[in-house]
């Protein structure tokens, strides 16, 4: 499983899964109308936009930060699904943009395995990434 | 093609085709002539913004979508929205009647589920 993700055509598959999915879930916020929707498509659509540069850019800056637009990711589609399931409406279309964000966040998830090898790693290379502007008691020590 | 790599490529494939469509929940199609009043939305607002019902027993009320955005009426007995009369199912660029139960004679306010700013008021009388 571990050498399968590690492949590249699995990392874009990968990446091309999240690109997808998060556009769909963009463009049915945006199809919704109102502000709220249109704000929450919006994001998505940036977010999109993000992973896709950090997927891509051979920038060290980016390189850097690219563990941001899969914990932005991940945490703006557990809130908007938490946002759903308090406020409604129920009915078919918020179920299948729900089903698609659970099968996101599960993607994120299994690529942020694929590229740091756990969560930890992520939180590692976030903590690392900031590093020189943290106290010195929260650097991440080398191992 | 390996099997996980399908059903990547399936799951993407699903969620954009889900996305372009226009599916909403319990869409009926239906003549709003038949019905005993008629609202359309319209640029995310129903017209007309008060419609008059008959008090004291079932009507039915067509509400005719002409936004491509999914709207339903739902009814409470005032502006507060604490205490929900009546929730009818989404409709999307087409028409839905609904069969709403008996009302006293009063005022109430309804509005769309998806949109808040969408609001109208349903007079029960004779």
């Amino acid at each position: 499983m571990t050498k399968l993700l590690g492949s590249r055509t699995a990392g874009f598959v990968l990446s091309a899964a999240i690109v997808a999915l998060t556009l769909a879930t963009a463009n049915i916020h945006l199809g919704l109308g109102g502000l709220l929707f249109t704000l929450n498509g919006l994001g998505y659509a940036g977010l999109a936009a993000l992973f896709v540069i950090g997927a891509v850019s051979p920038m060290p800056i980016v390189k850097r930060f690219s563990w941001f637009p899969r914990l932005a990711l991940i945490g703006y589609t557990a809130m908007t699904i938490a946002g759903y399931l308090v406020m409604g409406p129920y009915f078919t279309l918020g179920f299948i943009t729900k089903g698609i964000e659970a099968v996101l966040i599960g993607l994120v998830v299994v690529d942020v395995i694929r590229v740091y090898g756990s969560p930890m790693g992520l939180v590692r290379s976030a903590l690392t990434s900031v590093a020189p502007v943290l106290p010195a008691r929260f650097r991440p020590q080398p191992a | 093609m390996k099997p996980i790599r399908l059903s990547l490529l399936a799951v993407a494939l699903a969620a954009v085709m889900a996305a372009c469509g226009s599916t909403s929940g319990g869409e009926t199609p239906t003549d709003p002539a038949t019905a005993d009043v008629t609202v359309t939305s319209v640029d995310m607002a129903f017209d007309p913004g008060t419609v008059n019902v008959p008090a004291g027993r079932t009507f039915t009320l067509a509400l005719v979508n002409q936004d491509s955005m999914p709207h339903n009426v739902a009814i409470y007995t005032d502006e507060s929205r604490s205490e929900k009369l009546f929730e009818g199912e989404m409709v999307t660029d087409g028409t839905i009647t609904y069969e709403i139960p008996a009302l006293d004679a009063g005022e109430y306010f309804f509005d769309c589920s998806l949109h808040p700013d969408m609001t109208g008021t349903l007079v029960a009388g004779d």
